[in-house]
């Protein structure tokens, strides 16, 4: 039996957080997966459908919604992905080679969150090339768990967030990793 | 089955929840806008709504606010439905008062076990505190001890202490239905009436797995209680337990007390001719009796389709409307067979379903 689930194409539901507010969203992925629209440097805002609105400090609590809005990319601390991740990013087809994909487990803290999950990687870590060089503003992370720093026990958990690297304060990566799951 | 109230503003999840509920034999009336939910729920009052919380206007949690402090809207059993599925959203759900939170997506399966949930706690709730509830047939052979069994079994499940009496005179079956092996019987106690009280009836009781404790009947027959011992043993039982409930085999002196004192008396047939007329002659007795009609509960038993007199045939003929059709289920005869009765061995057959139908259609709230 199909689950019931909202039947309307190509929008992905997302929260995104500031450091002030939570979004909660639909995001028209139809022509591009969500990465893609953050990613983009030609455009610094991106168009919201139907925001709810709560403040961080209370973000059970709806303050206020529209119909229509836009968020400045450049505020964005994260956007956390509840469902499938598809929508979100594009699907890697990687080839078989010297190196495999390998799950290494992250923390990173932003201005208000702490986010712990896993990162899939090939070959050596380069710090430079992940945080720096990489033209991708929005890093994807798996298995997340965001918890606001000033109330600890309020944690946000998805299947996959999409952090901001300008917002990172701090980034910590375990070294060695473990294999990545196949497909 | 129930009436559900879904609000939602996808109109396309909307259809889809329709069809869900109406293939789970639910009345589904559904709208995308909050403050037209609240005005259907004030209008047709619905056991269950359901409630999305991101919609533009009034959000779920004023939907929930509103229908809980309006007192014609205040005991609907409220899920909430949402995309919006972190712990906090469940929890701040919850706080608003919602009876269970829900995350999209959800499967069919999952929606209509949960609305099976919260119907069974609704009537649960709204049952009253310390029910005496009798099943009762003039004639055997129709279910009024499985009945009884299985109703007992659900109302344990639901949260309530539960005392089973098998009042019968001619070789009760509760226990055996429920694999007890009775040492001692109502026989032993309820003769010396005025030694009758609350310490003596506990050490002739026996508990059931599930919790249920019971009164059982003697093997042998014999002369029925009187009227005054009935009387004085449910007085001691109903402020002990949750729910008092009687076997009833017999109309003697005891049987008439114990009818006196029910809150409800579940009156059974089964869809033939024969016992459409028992049926009829147990109404008219109840009738003569003075038991008020609406204590009265009809219950058809064992009702296959296409098999038997229809529930029109039987409504006409009876004059009054059946309260819930508890349907023909085969794994019932195993069942009896190992003691193990099916609201608890399989929670999920047609007649565990079509008991737990008849725990909610008995409540204030349906009052059939």
């Amino acid at each position: 039996m199909p689950e019931i689930t909202s039947t309307r194409r190509r929008m992905l539901q997302v929260d995104f957080f500031t450091h002030a507010h939570r979004l909660s969203t639909q995001v028209n992925v139809y022509g591009q997966p969500l990465a893609d629209q953050l990613n983009d440097p030609r455009v610094s805002w991106i168009e919201l459908e139907s925001a709810y609105i709560s403040r961080i400090e209370q973000p059970g609590e709806i303050i206020a919604d529209y119909a229509l809005s836009a968020l400045r990319k450049g505020n964005i601390a994260f956007a956390m992905i509840s469902g499938a991740a598809e929508g979100a990013i594009k699907k890697v087809a990687y080839t078989s080679g010297f190196y495999t994909k390998r799950l290494h487990q992250v923390f990173a803290a932003t201005g208000s969150f702490e986010i712990t999950g896993h990162i899939e990687l090939m070959g050596k870590i380069d710090l430079y090339t992940l945080l720096v060089a990489s033209t991708e503003r929005f890093m994807p992370v798996l298995g997340t768990i965001a918890t606001i720093s000033a109330l600890p026990t309020t944690r946000f958990s998805a299947g996959m967030v999409l952090i901001n690297k300008d917002a990172l304060e701090a980034f910590c990566i375990e070294e060695k990793g473990q294999p990545a799951p196949e497909g | 089955m129930a009436r559900i109230l879904v609000i939602d503003d996808d109109l396309d999840l909307l259809q889809m929840m329709t069809l869900m509920l109406q293939r789970g034999g639910h009345e589904a009336i559904v709208t995308g806008d909050g403050a037209d939910g609240i005005a259907k729920a004030r209008q047709l009052h619905p056991e269950v709504a359901i409630v999305d919380l991101m919609m533009p206007g009034l959000n779920g949690f004023q939907v929930v606010h509103q229908l809980r402090h309006n007192p014609a809207t205040a005991d609907i059993s409220i899920m909430v439905l949402s995309a919006r599925a972190q712990l906090v959203d469940r929890d701040a759900a919850m706080a608003a008062h919602a009876d269970v939170y829900m995350a999209k997506p959800i499967s069919p399966a999952e929606l209509l076990q949960a609305i099976k949930e919260l119907l069974v706690k609704h009537s649960q709730a709204t049952l009253p505190p310390n029910l005496v509830l009798t099943s009762f047939s003039l004639r055997g052979g129709v279910g009024t001890t499985t009945i009884a069994v299985n109703t007992a079994l659900a109302l344990q499940q639901a949260g309530r202490q539960v005392c089973l009496v098998d009042l019968c005179v001619k070789s009760g079956h509760v226990a055996m239905q429920l694999r007890l092996k009775a040492q001692v019987t109502w026989a032993e106690v309820l003769p010396q009436v005025n030694n009758l009280s609350l310490e003596a009836t506990k050490q002739i009781l026996l508990r059931h797995a599930s919790g249920v404790w019971v009164l059982p009947s003697p093997f042998l027959p014999m002369p029925p209680p009187s009227g005054e011992a009935i009387t004085r043993l449910v007085g001691i039982l109903k402020p002990e337990f949750g729910a008092t409930i009687i076997d009833l085999g017999s109309l003697g002196e005891g049987g008439r007390a114990a009818l006196a004192v029910s809150d409800l008396v579940l009156t059974i047939l089964s869809p033939e001719v024969a016992s459409l007329q028992t049926c009829a002659a147990t109404l008219r007795t109840l009738r003569a009796l003075n038991v008020p009609d609406e204590k009265i509960v009809l219950v058809a038993n064992n009702v296959a389709p296409r098999f038997g007199l229809s529930t029109a045939a039987l409504e006409k003929a009876l004059g009054r409307s059946l309260c819930v059709n508890l349907p023909y289920d085969e794994a019932q005869a195993h069942a009896l067979g190992q003691g193990s009765p099916l609201i608890a061995s399989q929670p999920d057959s047609p007649l565990a379903d079509g008991v737990r139908q008849l725990l909610h259609a008995i409540s204030p709230a349906r009052s059939c």
